[in-house]
């Protein structure tokens, strides 16, 4: 059994699956959205990887883990 | 802005009219031009005019009583829309003509283009033309009503039953499933299930075996599912 641990230096990978992706770093949401991706609340989230998700839509898988990774979680001052 | 009778020959209804004609109608009618998101009528107005849209772009909506919405038509330049009233003198507009952009279009009397019919065949011909490609387009819209609302249906049950009982093997997803429980699920009959599913294998999107759905194309099934086909 594995503690998930919510922090900022958890780095998105391509084997990642949607569901894994949104539960370990949930504001990357967002970056789903930006790029008009159906992934959040899909269906098959558990199935597709963000390589699959990155063939699917056509983007470049590095340019997209490096949007994923980058994305800033909204603090609260 | 003025308009050049001779112009008027680009609409259709109005193509085989001749130049006295066209004269008539731009000299006994009335240019209106109105801003982006302006009505040039409403939905339930007396049906008092007929148009031929200018400039910009008009978009035809019909509201139901609870106040949703459905976009019937898009109506281009030198289209003619709202000719109901010329037909029958006691219409009422059945949708709502909204501007997309800045629009003009030249408002011709229903009664003068009534009067016109009796003795030009070509009016009738034109608006009879006109009516026959709305008809033939809204029974294309009613059988795709009709029977993709299933497909979508179908689409959106199996991709439910796959998150919940999926396996995933390679790029595929199988679901142990028959088509009996895929019909019972999405409240549908086996022949509509089992029509669909080989119209979706010959498209590659899933393979069917004994008591069991692969999904050869998850994310195919999504865009059915959204209606983005």
């Amino acid at each position: 059994m594995y503690i998930l641990h919510m922090d900022e230096d958890i780095e998105v990978q391509s084997h990642w699956t949607v569901d894994e992706t949104l539960r370990q770093k949930p504001e990357t949401s967002r970056v789903f959205v930006k790029h008009r991706m159906q992934c959040v609340g899909c269906y098959i989230q558990k199935f597709c990887t963000i390589k699959d998700v990155a063939e699917i839509y056509q983007v470049n898988l590095n340019e997209f883990l490096k949007s994923l990774n980058n994305c800033e979680v909204k603090k609260q001052n | 802005m003025k308009i050049n009778p001779t112009d008027l020959h680009q609409v259709p209804v109005l193509k085989e009219a001749p130049l006295e004609d066209l004269n008539l109608l731009v000299e006994k009618s009335i240019l209106r031009s109105i801003e982006e998101d302006s009505f040039f009528f409403f939905q339930g107005d007396n049906a008092k005019y007929a148009y031929v849209l200018v400039t910009g772009m008009v978009k035809l909506v019909q509201s139901n009583p609870a106040g949703q919405q459905v976009n019937l038509r898009t109506i281009k330049e030198w289209e003619m829309f709202a000719a109901l009233g010329a037909i029958r003198p006691d219409a009422t507009y059945p949708v709502a003509a909204q501007a997309l952009e800045p629009s003009s279009a030249l408002a011709i009397e229903s009664d003068l283009l009534r009067e016109m019919m009796q003795t030009r065949p070509y009016l009738n011909f034109g608006l009879m033309q006109l009516m026959t490609g709305y008809i033939q387009e809204m029974q294309n819209r009613y059988r795709e009503l009709a029977t993709e609302k299933v497909e979508r249906r179908l689409a959106l049950t199996i991709l439910r039953l796959a998150s919940q009982i999926g396996i995933k093997s390679g790029e595929s997803v199988e679901l142990p499933l028959s088509q009996q429980d895929i019909a019972e699920a999405a409240g549908s009959t086996i022949y509509t299930v089992s029509r669909t599913l080989s119209e979706w294998e010959k498209r590659g999107l899933i393979e069917t075996g004994r008591g069991r759905i692969v999904m050869r194309n998850p994310h195919g099934l999504v865009e059915l599912a959204d209606g983005i086909d």
